[in-house]
């Protein structure tokens, strides 16, 4: 493998990887705390378009990016109204809030079909530093594929080394407990979805912004779902999750590679979902080997006074 | 257990949620009415907010969707109504099968694919072929997800939205590639649009007048919502597939045979959004093209949650949803909104559907603190 190709998968596995590794971590805290939210899609949906418009409406693609994350933590608290007040199924709700973050997405998203962003968001480094191997391609990404890589250690540190990771563990691996030891487990589910809804809209902004700063619609094409994924496969782990993002964009990226060899780009574009596949069937088996699970609690309402 | 939990603190009162012991049949029917209802009103702020008269917009969706449009909401309401029957069986055993619109897919390739082998057969033979094929390709695009669930206890959730994503790329590589269309019409030969060809005219089904609303599908809905009926109650695999649903613990404890069971219900599940779309191509379309799913099988998640496994229930969530989705159609033909807001229609009806959930289960009292 020459260089070049080396570093066009290094550069790829960290771009493509990054909103996954994004919206993964939101949900890893989400899932801990217990809230099952599959409507990652529909917030990513949510933040794309809120993202674009604000960016595209200003010129400044940060403020895009900002109140895209806001936009997912909004809609998010639906699922945590419904999901924690209401009790709710999980699944459904996670299942409406994707069918009604895609639907806004398309209303708003309407007269943005086929707009470029006159502004967006490239690396500090000078793209010319991008020919040295393997180094050159990480220091030439974006300011926000580092703020991923950051986060992914500092989320690992507070959830596994922090007071705040021990009560956000405990509510989602026992919430009675938790709430006899003076815990309000309500509200430290509520931040967690919401942190979920953030961090997804920020994914989502991400897409639309930096990713590929145009708007076409559809533009999360599944990677909602690859996100969830994503969580079990890392076994509710954001280290893992980091590594894993970053994998999954290597595969995505390899297909540019096959293209042209004879395969069909359909047939190519079918890979990231037969690993997808993959991947959950792995993280199962590893599950059952080292008996690591997801957490105890997960998606089962909390009601007070009854275990 | 306590008779209910203080849950927010923010109101002047007090809201505990009391656990409803039992639920009157005509409580849960007008929790659906009173979700539809919740639905309609929230769409009415979204209509405002997109500074468009909510009553006329309500008035135009409806009336063509339930007068002139009558024939295609039915035929629309008919394929829906088909995959949710399967879906709802399958989400009263808590098995979340999100993948119908995979299996809605390759039922209708699998069928298309027949009638590409046999284009000389006759229709007695080559309908229910097809349709056979149809329903036998989505029950085995449904095994993976059971078999991976119950052995390796992989998240169906995520194996069956994976196999829909597979199974649209497999449409989109047959449309643009070996199936592309060949037509000679007039001298001309058509090739490189985004269709194929059409499938054997005598397995195009026969409709009412020059509606899309086939026949054999009405046949085969009213089939499948009385098999359902007799399956889940009056059979002993109906009552294992709620046993499931209700207690997976006592169903272990009690020995049922998990793969057995689970492989049945995605048998079922599957095989009938795979008819479903086999219908779908031989009353409607009549050809595959990219956009042949858009959705079906999302939709139809909503039937099933709105209707449960109530047969005439479902079939009245899966008329009114068409209803939504044609008169949906019409009324952004007519106002140039985009098609996202039918989503949007969809998306607030499923949470509607859940808060009417929440209102049958328990009883919301106020108190002063």
């Amino acid at each position: 493998m020459n260089v070049q190709i080396l570093n066009f998968i290094i550069y790829q596995a960290m771009k493509s990887g990054t909103p996954l590794l994004l919206a993964t971590l939101g949900e890893i805290y989400a899932e801990r705390a217990g809230i099952l939210n599959l409507g990652i899609e529909g917030m990513m949906a949510f933040g794309a378009v809120v993202g674009f418009g604000v960016a595209y409406t200003t010129g400044n693609p940060w403020l895009g990016l900002l109140l895209g994350a806001l936009a997912g933590a909004l809609i998010s608290l639906i699922h945590a109204f419904f999901s924690i007040s209401l009790r709710v199924n999980q699944v459904v709700s996670g299942l409406a809030l994707v069918i009604l973050g895609l639907g806004i997405h398309s209303v708003m998203g309407k007269p943005y079909v086929g707009q470029k962003l006159s502004n967006t968001i490239t690396g500090i480094i000078s793209p010319s530093l991008a020919q040295i191997p393997v180094v050159g391609s990480i220091i030439v990404q974006d300011p926000i594929a580092f703020l991923g890589l950051a986060l992914s250690v500092v989320l690992w540190y507070v959830l596994f080394k922090t007071k705040y990771g021990i009560i956000l563990r405990s509510v989602g691996e026992n919430p009675a407990a938790a709430d006899a030891l003076g815990i309000n487990v309500y509200k430290v589910r509520y931040l967690a979805t919401i942190f979920g809804g953030l961090m997804a809209g920020l994914a989502g902004a991400y897409l639309s912004i930096i990713f590929r700063p145009s708007w076409t619609e559809g533009i999360t094409a599944g990677m909602g779902w690859i996100a969830i994924a994503l969580t079990i496969f890392s076994l509710w782990n954001p280290i893992h999750a980091l590594w894993a993002s970053y994998f999954f964009g290597a595969i995505s990226a390899s297909q540019y590679l096959l293209q042209g060899k004879g395969i069909p780009v359909d047939i190519l574009g079918m890979m990231p979902y037969i690993f997808t596949l993959v991947i959950v069937v792995i993280a199962s088996l590893a599950q059952l080997k080292k008996r690591i699970g997801a957490p105890e609690a997960l998606a089962v309402p909390y009601v007070r006074g009854q275990s | 257990m306590p008779d209910g939990t203080r849950f927010a603190r923010i109101l002047p009162y007090r809201v505990r949620l009391e656990p409803r012991v039992e639920v009157p049949r005509t409580f849960e029917i007008q929790v659906r009415i009173l979700a539809i209802l919740l639905s309609l009103a929230i769409m009415t702020i979204v209509f405002l907010s997109l500074h468009i008269n909510p009553i006329s917009a309500f008035k135009a969706m409806f009336l063509y969707a339930f007068g002139k449009g009558i024939l295609s909401t039915l035929s629309r309401a008919m394929t829906l109504v088909l995959i949710a029957i399967g879906l709802s069986m399958a989400f009263r055993s808590l098995f979340w099968n999100i993948g119908a619109e995979g299996q809605y897919l390759v039922g209708a390739i699998t069928a298309f694919g027949i009638g590409r082998l046999f284009p000389n057969l006759s229709g007695y033979a080559l309908i229910p072929l097809m349709l056979l094929g149809g329903f036998a390709a989505g029950a085995l695009y449904g095994q993976l997800p059971a078999i991976l669930k119950v052995k390796l206890k992989v998240n169906e959730v995520i194996t069956t939205l994976m196999l829909n994503y597979i199974a649209i790329r497999l449409l989109y590589y047959l449309v643009y590639g070996p199936w592309n269309v060949k037509e000679v019409v007039g001298g001309v030969e058509y090739t490189g649009y985004a269709v194929t060809n059409n499938i054997p005219y005598q397995a195009q089904l026969s409709t009412v007048g020059n509606s899309t609303l086939s026949y054999a599908m009405m046949g085969l809905v009213a089939v499948f919502l009385i098999a359902e009926y007799l399956i889940m109650e009056r059979t002993p695999l109906g009552y294992d597939f709620k046993v499931i649903g209700d207690n997976p613990e006592a169903a272990r404890y009690a020995g049922m045979r998990f793969l057995r069971l689970t492989m049945i219900l995605m048998l079922l599940s599957g095989g009938l959004a795979g008819l479903a779309g086999a219908g779908e191509l031989m009353a409607n379309q009549h050809r595959l093209r990219p956009g042949f799913a858009s959705g079906f099988g999302f939709t139809a998640i909503i039937i099933a949650w709105l209707g449960g496994t109530n047969p005439i229930g479902i079939l009245l969530a899966g008329i009114f949803i068409a209803g939504i989705i044609i008169g949906g159609y019409n009324f952004q033909i007519s106002t140039g909104l985009p098609v996202g807001f039918v989503g949007i229609f969809q998306g607030v009806l499923l949470f509607s559907v859940l808060f009417g959930e929440f209102l049958r289960r328990y009883k919301v009292k106020f108190e002063r603190w």
